[in-house]
Parts: structure tokens; C-alpha cells; sequence
């Protein structure tokens, strides 16, 4: 096991840097820069900007500076917000969405859960087809059409909760709710397929045939196979929300790491493309470790190495 | 069972790693809760919330180029003058000023009792030293061109002299300052409103020299002269702005606090207003105009802008290969009067807009007081579908045939998609004419207009100060700003008098010359004149809007 | 107990009959009818409610797209300011969007290139994918865990910014937006693939084909890749939605397909705005988009339950 995590490691490691180069190379292949703007700078202060923030260097050269910044833990400042590092913009703006996953993680888990262990208990039934209808229905309308209907009805209409923003408990639940949505369903399906399979297991069967209680077969016997795929998407899926969706965070106003992704593309501003890159596939790479980990500690039946 | 004991001790560590987050989280849902209920209007306070839009790049005044940077410390600081509602500089810092060579140097009288929020006076040291550094290298301040008015500036800020002192601003003591000018600038006390010209506290800067690095973390750092402080700075969230008990004016000022969010999402910032979370908004999206058009909270406040389309006439083949017909004037005017502007102005923008038939907005004053520059000026075409069929004829194209396809570029927007498509449409049924539209992220279209790589491009210019010079210096050919290829010796010449010309009533007739010659060559096809729709709770009184296109809460008061 | 058979008696002629000649052949009786593979299946897809009713409400969805907009009486971009954000009426079933143009005929079109963008979006990875997959699970060993190595690094990197990155390097258009989507997307299918292979190369019948001297290609073609389809198809049908949602991001952020073309994902963003004042421009666009999703859904759904040798009723 122990070298199975090592080897692991070293993968992460190899895998972090191809993201940093092909990251890199691409940002900077778009065409324009941060400091293009509508009312041109004059060649000159151009000139002493891209000096400044050594534009002007050729790019492998760039690279290799910033591979050694990265070294040494310092992500660079941001073009575009010249008074802020990027170290500072995640620090400040991670929390945020991670916090606001959280609770989006745990409403789908412990909603999906339920929905698809109780669809595949009454498989075939009214309850199955409706909750399945359902599920699919939540997975299948854009988030961003999802969150300004929310807004509208528990906002504008029913005045329970605050439009957007950030800072108290009640500008969590339209978020939480909208980014919740699609993997509640998704989780709901995976539970039911997994809890069919096992359901019909001959172990299952034999502990019924034997007399024991429908509910505790289920979760004694069931449950705990059943969810192994269920844990092993969890994982990337709290990379994925943890880092933020842009979307959900932008109609809501709220500061997180996630618009940074493509506003960051918009301005330009390689430092923060990169930071924000690098960091969402670091944690990426974390969670699939880990789900690497429990699912091979959860299955006997795969061997690693 | 071993099994489970692992799945167990997995459950476990997932368990501990959430309350980690939960705790912090609920750390900072907490402080955050804390400052909520601080935020909660106490029954005296006078709040006003407003939503900025976007957050500010940075709050340094040499270093700012947008409009949500410059509403901030247009609350925050003040500058030798200020503008009042109308745009016209009042005397702010400066109590006086006397103009002298021709116009060619001013010298500022300073108030004695005007301070910074730590206490020391300011001075003109403060001026001196911060023009003097927004047009160092060092800073490579993007709005340093603001400051090539003076003496020596350019040639300071590109290099070609490196001794600050020989740049024409010095203080002759603590409260006089002289200005040398390169050439007379007859609008330059509204020039000195101007951010990038606003003084700095020179004793705090000289022991931080990367300020104002760190005032999110420390907001007291951010010393400021002007009618309010910044109380805090929550990155993409919110901006707190306290009245300034020191400011020399603040009997004007009634406001207690200022809050300006940074809601990008126009939709939900309508959804804030009505639901009572903010009080101003601008940018109404084109979708929700109708159902506010009539009621008291709509405002049209004036904006000097103009929107038109950019027409390559440098190029001699289209961006499809074949020989460029928008070279030949009859095409360029056959095209500007084929489109029919209120379509656009009435049913699509629905703000108010005026259809443009000339390239200087109205709202900027002639030589004479009381008179309009754009009403002297007049109108320079009128739309009329049979006279641009004639002129395309003419031109070679009859009812458009033969006539290649043409690439009309935007950069991705809503708004922007709008307009191309109905331009697209119109000229299709109106001339027979085929238009591509392309869109482009917006750098990428930036550099495609600066490099040529377009046929027809949408663009918009707004002013940076109140005098038609903003809009027509932009069309000198060897203007950064001018993209067409267009280039008129006659126009530069009136152009380059204009600039040097003291006498106000032949500078003007010389400006509307310039403009006769812009419209008759039609580099540029003008389709309207932008307005500042803004929704504005009932209760919100005396806001003063500038017709830069900022907002001035100085004076503004709450009255429930 | 004696019942040791008497053989003198079985001698006797009359206590036995003779079998007729035609039942001598295929001594066993089959007791079910005969069935091919992919008729079994179908005929549990059959079985499956919700699988039905997603076929029938893709069969109505291509229909509406490829057929709709022909049928239709306004050409998708015709203008009518004088019909500007009508609500759903007699004339224009779905109402008008802010420049009078038909939301129906818009709709259908729109729906005409999504199913393109994510038909041809599941096909790139699909391609790609069964190649890779197919490679690396028939190669083995060394081969194998390269490729499979190389497929974890590329998992760690944060495909939908790459996707945006190469949207904003390649500009707009239909053809981008498929070759990004599809380009990018191909490792889950990759796994599939491969692990299917891994199972199947054990498999007996391969077994006897090599015994019986097929060649790789034989192999590879007439039996590893044809019987790995099952997983592969039921991913690709739950693919298409997916795109098409990529494809809907795209255009809310700003990169998707040019005006006045338009695909779901571009109406339903064009229409936000007027979630309040219009809502329907919002409205049709978003519900075919999720009638969509569910149709694919529950089509492969009920594929996977049809080919689940498990849950054979």
C-alpha cells in the first residue's frame, strides 16, 4: 500500500507540471495581452509595463522565472488587480467557495443517497419512475437558468431571502441549492444502479432468504457496497464544487475562486490563470488520490500493483 | 468486518476534514455576521448603497483606468477642482487660480485648511509629487497621457528626459503650486478634476512605496483628502466608504456611510433593487427597461458617448480577399443612410438613446454660453433608403450585386449581438448587401481593430472630459485610437491649430471644420448617442451625475 | 431392491416404437424461442417503461429538428420589429424574441445544431477513445500501463479551462466548438473501453478464435470490439447531453456558436434577461434542452439495464 501512495505521489507530482506547461503555452498563445484596452496605451508606457512584469522576454525564458517562483511557493502578482498577489486572490477567495460547497456536497449526498437507495428498493414502481423522471429533469436545466428563477421566487416575490451576496446564512441556501442540484440527481442514479446490483447479489438474497430484516440487510449488507462508486465520484466532485463554479458564483454575487477561471482568461492575466490552474488541478489530483485510496481499500477485488 | 472498520476510519478522517472547513467557515460566517448586523442601518445613520458593477482594478489614483475606480476615489479624494453636476470645475483643494502666458501656465492658490484623514495638512508638495510619479516609468501609469498637457511630460514619462524637475508642475510653497503647460488647454481645470491628478500623501507614500498595496487588509492606510474614508474593502463583494469628520467642505456632505457593491450579474442587481437591497443601480439590461420606463426610479442621466461603426478604409482588400468597396466614400454614406437608427435606439436599446448623425455628442458647450455644440453643428445626413440605393449604383454596386461580403466585428455581448444583427439585417433588405457578423472575445477584437483585421467593427468612444476635442483629436492619423486607416492632412492641420489656438470662438469653428471634414469622408458611420439609464430608489435625493459617465454621491442625502 | 433389468424382456420388439426420421435430427427440443444478442436486448429495452418513452421522445426531437425548420414559415433570422417579444400565440406557437423573429422556427433550429454539436462532439471521443482504449487493454503489459499512466496525468488537468482556453485561441464557430468538446473528453471513454478489452481478452471465445488462428485484426474487429459496444454505446448516449451542456456553458460565458446562428445553449442564455419580462424566450429553449437530456437518459439507462446479463427477467 505504502508504495502504491508513493508512486502515486510521483504521478501528481508529473501530472502538476504538464498542467503548469500546457497552461502556460496556451495562455500566452492567445492573442492580446492584460494591457490592451479600448483607449490604447501609448507604445511608451506599453513599453515600461510589459518591462515591468517581464512581457517582454522571450517566452521560454518567462516560463523557466516562473517555474521558479512557483518553486518557491510565490504565484506572482495579478495583472490585473496590481495591488494583490495571486496567493493573496486564492487565500481569500477559496474559503468562500469551499465553504459554499460544503453544504452543496453534503445536500446532494445525503438527498442523493436517499433518493436512490428508495427508487431501487421499489424498483419498477411509480415512486422509481417519478424520482428518476425528476432526477434527471434537475440534472438536465443550465444552472444559470435554475439560479435567476430561484432568486426571483425566494427573493424578489416571497422577500425570504437575500437576492445575492455573501455573508450570513441565508446567502448560502440559493447557492447551495442551485450548485446542489445536478449532482444530487447524479448521485440518486449512481446509488440506485449500485444498490441493484448489490441487491441482487446472491449474498443479499442468502441474508434474506435467511430471515434478516429488510432494513437491516440494507444497511449492513447493502449499503456499505452499494456507495463504493458513490464515494469514489464524491471525490472529484468536491474538487469540482470546492473550486467554485463560475456561474452559481456570479449571478449570486459571491466572491469565490470560481469566476476567477474565466475572468481571468478574459483579462489576460497569465499570473491568475496559471494560480487558479495549478491550484484547482492540484486539489483534482488530491481528491482522485484519495479516491484511489478508498476505493482500493474498500474493494478487495482491485488489485494495484 | 475489518472492511468496515476501514470504511469507518475513511468516514472518520472525511468527517474531520469538513469540520475543518465548517469551522472556518462558520469563523468567517461569523465575523461576517458580526459586520452585517454593524452594516444594519442604525435607525440615525444615513446609508446609501449603490452598485458599483465591477471590482476596481486598484485604488490608486496614477494607476486607474476604469469608471468603478474612478467613483471611488472620486468619493474619497479631491483634486485642485471638482466637477459639479453640469461637468464644470468648481474650486475644490484650489481656492483660486490665476492663468497667465497665454494659457500656457496656471497658477493654483491652495486652501489652508484642507487635510489628510491622518491629520498633516495637504500641500502643493502632495500635487507636485503625484503627477511627478504618475508619469515615472516606474509606475507605467496608463493614464499618464492625461499629464502630456504638461511641460516636459511625455518626454519624461517615455524616457527621453529622466530629471523629474524639469516636468512642468513645481510648488512654490506649501500653498501655491505653478503648472507650465505645453501648449494652452482651455478645458485643463476640468483636466485637474481628473483622477490621475489628484495629490497624494506624500509622507505616507515616501515610508510605503508600493502603496497602496495592503489597504484591503488595513484601511487606514488608504489616506485620502476627500469627503468620505474607506472603512473596508471585501474583494468582489462590497466596498464601505465613512463620512470624512475632517473634510474641509463636510457640511455639504449628509450622508454617513457609502456602500457599493460589486454585483456584476445586471440581472440580479435589478432583482437586488427591487428587492430593496441596493438603492442605485446603473446599467438597466435592455430586457427590463419597459417595465421601469414611466415609473419614478427610472432616470436617463446624460453620458457623453457616441456609439458608430468603424470602416476599414486602409485596407485595400476585405477580410474576404476581394478589393475593398468601402474605400469609396458613396458606399461608406450609402451604408450610414441605409440603416434605420430609431429601430435600433426604440425597440431594441430602449433607454432613451438619440440617433446620431454626427460624431460629437450633444451636452458640450459651443463658444457661446447657453449654446450647444452639437445643435450648432447640426446634422450631417439624414437616413434615406432611395439616395443610398443611388450612391451604391453610383459607386458600382446597383441594388448590391457584386458587391463582396463584408466582416462586421463586435466583441461578445448582448447588447452588441443586437444591434449587428438588426444592421445586418437592415442593410441585407435595404441594399442587397451581405454582412458577416463575427464575433470576438474582447482583447481579441482589440488587437484585430488595431491591427486591421476587419471590414466594418463596432465601437464606442466616451469622453474624457467635457470639450469636442475628446471626440475629434481621436481621427488625427497618427492617433493610437484611430483603427480606420483613414488619414486627412486638411483635418490634422485644423486639428493641430485647434489645439494651439487661445481664442475660444475660432477654436470652436475650428473644431466643427474638422467635423465637417470627419462627416463628408465618413471614415466612421455614427449610429447613436449613449445615455446613462439609471434606476434610483424615490428616497435618494441631490445625487449629482457626471456626464463622464460617473456618479457623484457628495452632496446626496436619504429622505424617507 | 431388485430391479436389475431384465434384458430378455427389453428384446421385445413391441415395447418399443420407433422415432420418426424428422425428429431424429436436433435431438434437443429448444424450449425458447431463438434469440440474436441485440434481439434480447431489445427486447428488455422494450420492457423498460422509461426506456420507451425516452425513444419516443428522441424519435419526436430529431424529427422537430431536422424536419421542423424546413416546414416552417419563417426563416430562422427574418426580423419583424413590429412582432417584438410577443408571448406564445396562433401565429408564433413559442412567441417572439426581441427582434420579432419566431422563437419556434429558433428553437428548432437550435435544436438541429445542438443534437449536431453533441452527436459530433460524442463521436470525436468516441473515436478516439475506443482507439486509445482499444490499444492500450488489447496491447497489455507494458504498453498498457504507459498509456494508461499518460491517461491519469491528462485526468489531473482541469479539462473545462483548457476548453475555454482553446475557445478563446480559436474564435467562435460550430466546428471549434465540437473538435474542443470532443478532443478533450475522450479519457472517461478511454477506461471504458479498455477495461472492457481487459475482461473480454480472457474470455473463452477469444480463446478458441486464436485457437482457431484469427488474426490481431480479426480479433480486434469481428469479436473484442463489437462485444465491448455495450458499455460504449450506453456512454455515448449519456455523452450527447453532457455536450450539449459544455456547449450551453460556452455560449452563457461568451464562446459559443456566432449570430444569428443559434443552438439551445445560446437561446436559453440569450433569454436570462428576460426571465422576467419574457419569459419564454427562456422557457422552450431550456425544457428542449432538459427533454433532451432525458431522452438520452433514459435511452441509455434502459440500454444498460438491457445488457446487464444480471438483471435478465
Amino acid at each position: 500500500m505504502g508504495r502504491f501512495i508513493i508512486r502515486r505521489i510521483a504521478l501528481m507530482l508529473v501530472a502538476l507540471w504538464v498542467v503548469v506547461t500546457v497552461t502556460f503555452f496556451l495562455a500566452h498563445m492567445i492573442p492580446g495581452g492584460p494591457f490592451d484596452r479600448e483607449k490604447p496605451v501609448p507604445e511608451a508606457i506599453k513599453k515600461n509595463l510589459e518591462e515591468k512584469y517581464h512581457l517582454n522576454e522571450p517566452l521560454w525564458k518567462q516560463y523557466i522565472l516562473y517555474l521558479n517562483d512557483i518553486l518557491h511557493g510565490d504565484l506572482g502578482p495579478s495583472f490585473k488587480y496590481p495591488d494583490r498577489t495571486v496567493n493573496d486572490i486564492i487565500s481569500e477567495s477559496f474559503p468562500v467557495s469551499a465553504e459554499l460547497g460544503f453544504w452543496a456536497v453534503l445536500i446532494a449526498t445525503v438527498v442523493g443517497i436517499w433518493l436512490g437507495s428508495l427508487s431501487a428498493l421499489h424498483q419498477g414502481g411509480m415512486i422509481d419512475s417519478v424520482s428518476m423522471f425528476f432526477a434527471i429533469l434537475f440534472i438536465s436545466l443550465p444552472s444559470f437558468v435554475i439560479a435567476p428563477i430561484f432568486q426571483y421566487i425566494f427573493g424578489v416575490k416571497m422577500h425570504i431571502l437575500p437576492v445575492a451576496n455573501w455573508g450570513t446564512w441565508k446567502h448560502l441556501i440559493m447557492p447551495a441549492l442551485s450548485l446542489a442540484l445536478g449532482p444530487t440527481a447524479v448521485i440518486a442514479r449512481l446509488t440506485r444502479a449500485s444498490m441493484l446490483e448489490v441487491l441482487n447479489n446472491d449474498y443479499v438474497k442468502a441474508a434474506k432468504a435467511r430471515g434478516i430484516p429488510g432494513l437491516r440487510v440494507l444497511i449492513v449488507y447493502a449499503l456499505k457496497n452499494a456507495l463504493i462508486p458513490v464515494v469514489t465520484y464524491l471525490f472529484p466532485l468536491i474538487a469540482a464544487i470546492f473550486t467554485g463554479s463560475f456561474v452559481v458564483e456570479k449571478i449570486f454575487n459571491i466572491p469565490g475562486l470560481g469566476r476567477y477561471y474565466v475572468t481571468s482568461i478574459y483579462n489576460r492575466d497569465y499570473t491568475v490563470i496559471l494560480g487558479v490552474t495549478v491550484f484547482y488541478a492540484a486539489f483534482l489530483i488530491l481528491m482522485n488520490l484519495l479516491a484511489d485510496i478508498t476505493y482500493a481499500l474498500l474493494d478487495p477485488r482491485i488489485r494495484y500493483e | 468486518m475489518k472492511k468496515f472498520r476501514v470504511f469507518l476510519t475513511v468516514v472518520l478522517v472525511f468527517a474531520l476534514i469538513f469540520g475543518l472547513f465548517v469551522g472556518c467557515g462558520q469563523q468567517a460566517t461569523n465575523e461576517n455576521q458580526q459586520g452585517g448586523e454593524k452594516q444594519e442601518q442604525q435607525p440615525t445613520e444615513m446609508v446609501l448603497r449603490y452598485n458599483l458593477g465591477t471590482e476596481p482594478e486598484t485604488l490608486d489614483p496614477a494607476k486607474a483606468t476604469g469608471v468603478p475606480e474612478m467613483t471611488v476615489m472620486l468619493h474619497t479624494f479631491d483634486g485642485l477642482t471638482r466637477l459639479d453636476k453640469d461637468g464644470n470645475p468648481v474650486p475644490a483643494v484650489a481656492e483660486s487660480w490665476e492663468v497667465k502666458n497665454d494659457g500656457k501656465t496656471y497658477i493654483f492658490h491652495l486652501r489652508k485648511d484642507v487635510k489628510w484623514s491622518d491629520g498633516q495638512p495637504v500641500t502643493a508638495h502632495d500635487f507636485e509629487f503625484a503627477w511627478k510619479r504618475a508619469l515615472s516609468p516606474e509606475i507605467a501609469s496608463e493614464y499618464a497621457y492625461q499629464l502630456y498637457y504638461l511641460k516636459n511630460g511625455e518626454k519624461y514619462n517615455t524616457g527621453e528626459i529622466t530629471d523629474p524637475n524639469e516636468v512642468g508642475v513645481k510648488a512654490l510653497d506649501d500653498y501655491t503650486l505653478q503648472v507650465d503647460l505645453e501648449q494652452p488647454a482651455p478645458y485643463f481645470l476640468s483636466l485637474v478634476a481628473f483622477p490621475t491628478l489628484y495629490p497624494l500623501p506624500k509622507h505616507v507614500l515616501d515610508a510605503h512605496p508600493d502603496w497602496p498595496k495592503g489597504i484591503d487588509k488595513d484601511p487606514s492606510l488608504y489616506v485620502t483628502n476627500g469627503p468620505f474614508l474607506l472603512k473596508e474593502w471585501s474583494h468582489h463583494d462590497k466596498i464601505i466608504l465613512e463620512k470624512n469628520p475632517n473634510y474641509f467642505d463636510k457640511d455639504k456632505v449628509k450622508l454617513d456611510k457609502l456602500v457599493f457593491y460589486m454585483v456584476e450579474d445586471e440581472n440580479t442587481a435589478v432583482q437586488m433593487f427591487e428587492n430593496g437591497e441596493v438603492d442605485v443601480i446603473d446599467n438597466i439590461p435592455t430586457a427590463q427597461i419597459d417595465q421601469w420606463k414611466g415609473k419614478p426610479e427610472f432616470h436617463i442621466d446624460p453620458i457623453l458617448g457616441t456609439y458608430y461603426i468603424l470602416v476599414n478604409v486602409g485596407s485595400d482588400k476585405t477580410m474576404g480577399g476581394e478589393k475593398n468597396p468601402l474605400q469609396d466614400v458613396r458606399v461608406r454614406k450609402a451604408i450610414a443612410m441605409a440603416i434605420n437608427r430609431s429601430v435600433i435606439t426604440d425597440k431594441i436599446l430602449k433607454a432613451g438613446q438619440q440617433p446620431a448623425y454626427a460624431f460629437v455628442p450633444p451636452g458640450i458647450p459651443d463658444a457661446k454660453p447657453g449654446t450647444d455644440f452639437r445643435k450648432v453643428g447640426g446634422n450631417y445626413f439624414s437616413e434615406d433608403i432611395d439616395k443610398a440605393k443611388q450612391l451604391l449604383a453610383e459607386a458600382g454596386y446597383p441594388d448590391g450585386k457584386g458587391f463582396p461580403k463584408l466582416v462586421y466585428l463586435y466583441n461578445t455581448s448582448e447588447g452588441h449581438k443586437k444591434i449587428g444583427e438588426a444592421i445586418q439585417s437592415m442593410l441585407k433588405e435595404n441594399l442587397g448587401i451581405e454582412i458577416q457578423l463575427q464575433n470576438q472575445e474582447w482583447k481579441v477584437y482589440l488587437q484585430s481593430r488595431n491591427e486591421g483585421q476587419y471590414d466594418l467593427a463596432r465601437a464606442g468612444w466616451l469622453g474624457d472630459y467635457v470639450d469636442p476635442m475628446t471626440f475629434l483629436d481621436m481621427w488625427v492619423s497618427t492617433s493610437g485610437n484611430n483603427d480606420t486607416g483613414w488619414a486627412n492632412p486638411e483635418y490634422d492641420k485644423l486639428i493641430e491649430e485647434a489645439k494651439y489656438t487661445t481664442d475660444n470662438a475660432k477654436r470652436v469653428e475650428l473644431m466643427h471644420k474638422a467635423e465637417d471634414i470627419l462627416m463628408s469622408e465618413m471614415p466612421i458611420i455614427p449610429l447613436y448617442f449613449y445615455t446613462n439609464p439609471r434606476l434610483v430608489k424615490t428616497y435618494v435625493k441631490n445625487y449629482a451625475p457626471i456626464s463622464l459617465g460617473w456618479i457623484d454621491f457628495k452632496e446626496a442625502y436619504i429622505e424617507k | 431392491m431388485n430391479n436389475a433389468i431384465n434384458m430378455e424382456e427389453l428384446k421385445d420388439k413391441k415395447l418399443w416404437e420407433p422415432i420418426p426420421p424428422e425428429e431424429k435430427l436436433g435431438a434437443e427440443v429448444l424450449t425458447a424461442p431463438q434469440v440474436t444478442f441485440w434481439g434480447d436486448v431489445w427486447r428488455r429495452f422494450r420492457k423498460n417503461r422509461l426506456a420507451v418513452l425516452g425513444l419516443v421522445l428522441l424519435v419526436i426531437i430529431l424529427l422537430f429538428a431536422i424536419v421542423g425548420p424546413f416546414v416552417s414559415p419563417y426563416p430562422y433570422d427574418k426580423q419583424d420589429y413590429d412582432a417584438i417579444l410577443m408571448p406564445p400565440n396562433i401565429q408564433h406557437p413559442f412567441g417572439t424574441d426581441y427582434v420579432g423573429r419566431d422563437l419556434f422556427t429558433r428553437v428548432m433550429y437550435g435544436a438541429r445544431i445542438s443534437l449536431a454539436v453533441g452527436f459530433l462532439a460524442a463521436m470525436v471521443q468516441l473515436v478516439i477513445g475506443v482507439l486509445y482504449g482499444g490499444i492500450s487493454g488489447f496491447m497489455g503489459g507494458k504498453v498498457d500501463e504507459i498509456m494508461m499512466r499518460i491517461v491519469d496525468i491528462l485526468y489531473a488537468v482541469p479539462i473545462l479551462l483548457i476548453v475555454i482556453l482553446l475557445m478563446v485561441v480559436l474564435g467562435p464557430g460550430l466546428v471549434n466548438i465540437f473538435l474542443a468538446l470532443g478532443f478533450f473528453y475522450w479519457l472517461g471513454m478511454a477506461r471504458i473501453v479498455r477495461s472492457q478489452i481487459l475482461t473480454l481478452k480472457e474470455e473463452e471465445f477469444v480463446l478458441a478464435a486464436r485457437v482457431l488462428g484469427a488474426s490481431t485484426k480479426r480479433l480486434l474487429l469481428r469479436h473484442l470490439i463489437p462485444n465491448a459496444m455495450g458499455p460504449v454505446i450506453v456512454t455515448v448516449t449519456l455523452n450527447i447531453p453532457n455536450a450539449i451542456f459544455t456547449e450551453a456553458f460556452l455560449s452563457y460565458i461568451g464562446l459559443g456558436v456566432s449570430a444569428p446562428m443559434a443552438s439551445l445553449g445560446s437561446l436559453a442564455s440569450d433569454g436570462v434577461e428576460y426571465i422576467r419580462t419574457a419569459p419564454w424566450l427562456m422557457l422552450f429553449p431550456a425544457l428542449t434542452i432538459a427533454l433532451i437530456a432525458l431522452a438520452f437518459n433514459f435511452v441509455g439507462d434502459g440500454l444498460r439495464d438491457s445488457l446487464d446479463p444480471r438483471l435478465r427477467r
